[in-house]
């Protein structure tokens, strides 16, 4: 009964996203509020409405009822509880109720704000209605989650073992939040060309969405890249890999448009600009789950496949971008702000941003679809992978890096460089210092990395110089700084956050990518493979039991080539799971200060006296421990702009109502 | 007879059975550190050719490790890079390089990119140029207009 | 199936009395969000000043950019009002909509269908023990043994009804499990072994020769063991260890089995 109820909430939720488009947009012809009101609680129905789908789904699974021809495919009884829930989102059809439930949840969101204009809420809530339309439509007439079996069979047919990870169970949830928050963003930018209106008061309330799904999307790629740096057992932990560039793009995008939308909300300028950021993050989140779930793009992640799917969700994204991208042709010349600056200033720094991550996600979008059209044009076969990225990408996200800490230092409409660079002395001088000592200290020595260590210092001293100069640090009393930091707005600390953090993160990308080393051998028990400055000693092998699968364990300790560092034993496996005879790693980690010491066990072999061994590989990762900080400490960043008094729009003046009320 | 009729069960179980694929031999590095080092770095550009966006450092597949081994005994061989990754573009297209080649057909995605930094900051320089930064602060009407919007708020948010 | 319906009414009322609750509340009124964010603005400009982001001048022109924008802006307040028959709308929308997504359910779903949590299903399974299948008769055991653990024959019996089903795998756990409490069971390790050759598609590994090993040594007529012993000697070119598991086999079997010419000749090739 459960099960039914769930199938029929998500067809009601369907007609009640059909129902918010058809009443916002009548409410919006009449100006009428009465209507406009229902169009708006219409929708917040259909979050309601997905929101129970959603759960009963969810029960499915957790009780096994494999009647549900989804949880049969997708589950099994032997899986611990937390993989039966989580796989209720991991399969196609799970996935796509997840992403409807953000994208009415959302939508409700916008429904219930105040201070929003009549005409561009009404219009925004119209747009969401169709984008939720659309994809419960899809869910409901080539998705079915609920679609039973009758009779059920006995057993369920497992999910894939690499997907059996708290990391990828909580991944999608995190990344659909993302994608799918751009949605608002997108439904705010129609309805504000609909509108004819962008003005700061719209940047306000871009803003927040902006944020929230860009720190949601920033954690979400974290957690999948660590998933994929531990789980996979390559030693990496960024592939370039078609999938995880289809998440990279919308990132990109959002980040361009969260400091766009500060130069509208602030200043009124960038305006169209603004507009069409929000259209294309979005535009590339459907980019994304269409090249995710077509399977157009062949890929180490892409799991859930099916061609005519895959045309279903280019439809959908043909339609909602390419009217938008219609719309916005033809009344962006009408949008004007009147709002001038100066080439140097806060704003032309912002613009030199938007122009660095804008051509990223150009490189990023070319490398990987060119494969395809090149083909499809001419035949003719190449592969895009990481040496593309490192000759297109890196050198304009560097340039990019160079630039950003002076852009907060610039006063808005006319800056003053000098001054800007005067305050920034300090910080460039020690970032010369760290890249000359990066230099001189890592064997061997490399001028690159050297090179982007500095860039790395470089973006975390000038983020601390930032706030010095804010707070008058060592040039004030001390009470006074202390002062100056409590009034400083949480935006602001926010912001150095969240480009110190890119700066953490650039320095575990460098000095890991350069200076990492491998090695693998066939070692019988006892026998020793070394990488970098550790050596690994294989001590003993046993074969356990786990819920639903068979493991060789290996207890290896990790010891140090020379010096006293202590020994530690990590164990590492090698999973069989009969359901779906598939094998996985289970990666032994030993975290040793900021780097790794990766372990992996492979296959059985023999070694070259003919004993039983077993082939061990060791990757020594130095700092990969930043790579995984840094962007955790971005999203931080996020997350206090967002909690930021100033962006809660209508919340300062609804309390001043309350206090004289 | 139970315990005879199972194994005659196991017996044309056995008869139909295929021997599984041994797992390949474990890669024998090159003696000199020199060498292996370049062909490790070879190993992250070089595509498996069976595997999904899989280079052949990373790749399980019997396929990577017999291109391993082919690219080891080049380099041993004493061919430069350049020579071993032209000759796997031979055997194997320019599919196999994760680098694409720079030809006519690939300018757009070379130099794309740059192409779109060089024209959008020419096109944003000559706007701000053209453009004048100085504004008539506001006249006096104006300021009255305005100050009586911001009071209207006032009255606006007292009732 | 009276339950069921009732609960869908429900949620279709629940989701009516959102849509009416959205319409009471109504909407905000143009002008005066428009004043507000104007005024937003403009103090706004003043905090950034104050801050040292914007100089005396740039201040100045910025407000009045911001002036004269906010001054065109202002537009003729329509505000919204309702029509006399918007309600009737409104009502006509829910209306609609219940009776849409009715239709669209009949069509799709499955209506009054029963959930069929596993556990449900492996208690009635329990209850008419005569006429189940072998995955449902395993999934019956299955469940004993999660309540006996240590139940020697309920594990055997488990690795059995897997086995039959075609999880030998799944078997080849619980004669594990079946002989760690009873290490002496000839019978389940013979068994073990075979639900390993079979999960090693038919190939008899290391892991299944030392069960089989294990079984001959403590009970020598397990002739199942004895031929996949023979087989794993003859792979491995040792025709003399072939010979000595292949024997009492031989010897077990009728003269005019052919099974027994087969094993002969088999011997007599190897050679």
């Amino acid at each position: 009964m459960i099960v039914e109820l769930g199938a029929f909430a998500l067809i009601l939720a369907l007609v009640l996203a059909g129902l918010t488009t058809a009443l916002a947009t009548a409410g919006r012809l009449r100006l009428s509020p009465v209507l406009a009101g229902a169009g708006g609680g219409a929708l917040i129905a259909s979050a309601a409405a997905t929101a129970l789908a959603f759960a009963a789904l969810i029960y499915a699974f957790a009780v096994s009822d494999f009647s549900v021809s989804n949880v049969a495919l997708n589950s099994h009884t032997d899986k611990p509880m937390l993989y039966k829930v989580a796989a209720a989102w991991g399969s196609h059809e799970g996935s796509l109720v997840l992403w409807c439930l953000v994208m009415t949840g959302f939508g409700g969101a916008l429904a219930q704000a105040r201070g929003l204009p009549f005409g561009l809420k009404t219009s925004s809530v119209a747009v969401q209605g169709a984008l939720s339309t659309m994809f419960l439509a899809f869910a409901v007439f080539t998705s079915n989650p609920f679609a039973r079996l009758d009779p059920a069979p006995v057993q369920g047919a497992s999910l894939n073992p690499l997907l059996q990870d708290p990391a990828l169970a909580f991944h999608p949830p995190l990344l659909y939040a993302g994608y799918v928050g751009f949605s608002v963003c997108f439904s705010l930018a129609v309805a504000a060309l609909i509108e004819k209106r962008v003005d700061p008061a719209w940047g306000r309330w871009v803003r927040p969405w902006a944020l929230a799904s860009w720190a949601f999307l920033t954690v979400g790629i974290l957690l999948g890249s660590f998933w994929a740096y531990y789980e996979l057992g390559w030693g990496g932990w960024w592939f370039w890999d078609p999938v995880e560039n289809a998440s990279f793009m919308p990132w990109l995008a959002g980040a361009a448009l969260l400091h766009s939308a500060i130069v509208t909300e602030r200043r009124g300028a960038l305006a169209g600009w603004t507009v069409f950021l929000a259209i294309l993050a979005f535009t590339f989140s459907m980019l994304g789950a269409f090249l995710v779930r077509s399977g157009v793009l062949t890929s180490v992640h892409a799991f859930a496949v099916d061609p005519e799917r895959g045309m279903m969700l280019l439809a959908i994204l043909g339609v909602a971008a390419g009217a938008a991208f219609i719309l916005f042709a033809f009344r962006a010349p009408a949008i004007r702000s009147g709002a001038a600056f100066a080439p140097i200033s806060r704003e032309g720094a912002l613009v030199l941003n938007n122009l660095f991550l804008t051509a990223a996600a150009a490189t990023v979008l070319l490398g990987t679809l060119y494969p395809l059209i090149l083909e499809g044009i001419s035949g003719a076969t190449i592969s895009v992978g990481p040496p593309y990225f490192a000759a297109t990408f890196v050198p304009l996200l560097l340039v990019a890096c160079l630039i950003l800490p002076a852009g907060p230092l610039l006063a808005w409409k006319r800056g003053d460089l000098k001054g800007a660079l005067q305050r920034l002395w300090l910080a460039a001088g020690l970032a010369v210092v760290a890249a000359f000592a990066a230099f001189l200290l890592f064997e061997p020595r490399k001028a690159l990395a050297a090179a982007g260590l500095g860039v790395g210092a470089w973006l975390i001293l000038g983020a601390l110089a930032e706030v010095g100069v804010r707070t008058k640090a060592f040039r004030a009393p001390l009470a006074e700084t202390l002062r100056r930091g409590k009034g400083l707005p949480l935006g602001a600390w926010g912001m150095a956050l969240a480009h110190a953090g890119l700066g953490v993160f650039i320095l575990g990308a460098v000095v890991e990518t350069s200076f990492k080393a491998e090695a693998a051998a066939a070692v019988p028990l006892g026998g020793v493979v070394s990488s970098g400055p550790w050596r690994v000693r294989l001590d003993a092998v046993e074969v356990i039991e786990g819920p639903n699968y068979l493991a060789e364990q290996g207890r290896l300790t990790v010891m140090p080539v020379e010096g006293r560092a202590v020994e530690r034993v990590v164990t590492a496996e090698r999973r069989f799971f009969p359901a779906g005879g598939q094998t996985t790693t289970e990666v032994g980690l030993d975290f040793r200060g900021l780097d790794d010491v990766y372990v992996v066990m492979g296959e059985r072999a023999r070694a070259d006296d003919g004993q039983q061994a077993w082939t061990v590989r060791v990757y020594y990762n130095p700092w990969a421990r930043l790579i995984f900080l840094g962007p955790a400490i971005m999203a931080l960043g996020g997350v206090l702009s967002l909690m930021d008094r100033r962006l809660r729009v209508g919340a300062g003046s609804r309390r001043k109502m309350e206090v004289k009320a | 007879m139970r315990r005879l009729a199972a194994l005659a069960g196991a017996l044309a179980l056995a008869a139909g059975a295929a021997m599984a694929e041994p797992p390949p031999a474990p890669d024998r590095p090159l003696p000199d550190a020199a060498q292996e080092a370049r062909a490790r770095a070879l190993f992250g550009d070089i595509r498996c050719v069976v595997c999904q966006h899989e280079s052949i450092a990373d790749s399980p597949a019997g396929i990577a490790a017999d291109m391993r081994r082919l690219v080891r005994e080049e380099i041993a061989a004493g061919k430069s890079d350049q020579a071993v990754r032209q000759d796997l573009v031979r055997r194997y297209g320019d599919y196999v390089l994760f680098q694409p080649p720079v030809r006519a057909g690939t300018w757009l995605l070379w130099f794309g990119p740059f192409a779109l930094v060089l024209g959008a900051g020419a096109v944003f320089v000559w706007r701000a140029r053209r453009r004048r930064v100085e504004v008539q602060p506001l006249t006096a009407d104006e300021e009255r207009a305005l100050a009586e919007l911001t009071a209207e708020s006032d009255e606006a948010e007292r009732g | 199936m009276t339950i069921f319906w009732i609960m869908t009414g429900l949620a279709a009322a629940m989701a009516g009395l959102l849509v009416l609750a959205g319409a009471r509340r109504g909407a905000d009124t143009e002008a005066v969000v428009d004043r507000e964010a104007g005024a937003r603005e403009l103090a706004e400009l003043d905090r950034l000043k104050t801050r040292g982001l914007l100089d005396e001048a740039g201040w100045t022109a910025a407000r009045a950019e911001a002036g004269r924008r906010l001054l065109a802006a202002r537009r003729d307040a329509r505000a919204p009002v309702a029509g006399s028959k918007d309600r009737v709308w409104v009502l006509a929308g829910i209306g609609l909509t219940a009776a849409a997504s009715l239709a669209l359910y009949l069509g799709i779903g499955a209506p009054g269908m029963a959930d069929q949590a596993y556990e449900t299903r492996v208690r009635d399974w329990a209850s008419s023990p005569e006429t189940l299948e072998p995955a449902q008769a395993a999934a019956v055991i299955g469940r004993i043994v999660k309540d006996r653990p240590d139940d020697h024959q309920a594990l055997v019996m488990l690795g059995a009804a897997r086995f039959e089903a075609g999880d030998p795998i799944g078997a080849a756990s619980a004669f594990r499990r079946a002989l760690a409490i009873k290490p002496d069971d000839a019978q389940s390790w013979a068994r073990l072994g075979e639900s390993l050759v079979r999960a090693n598609e038919g190939a008899v590994g290391g892991d299944a020769e030392a069960a089989f090993v294990e079984a001959l040594k403590r009970d020598p007529d397990q002739l199942g063991a004895r031929y996949f012993l023979g087989e794993a000697a003859l792979k491995r070119g040792d025709k003399a260890g072939a010979a000595a598991a292949w024997g009492p086999l031989i010897a077990a079997l009728e003269p005019h089995d052919p099974r027994r010419a087969e094993l002969q000749q088999r011997l007599g090739g190897a050679g």
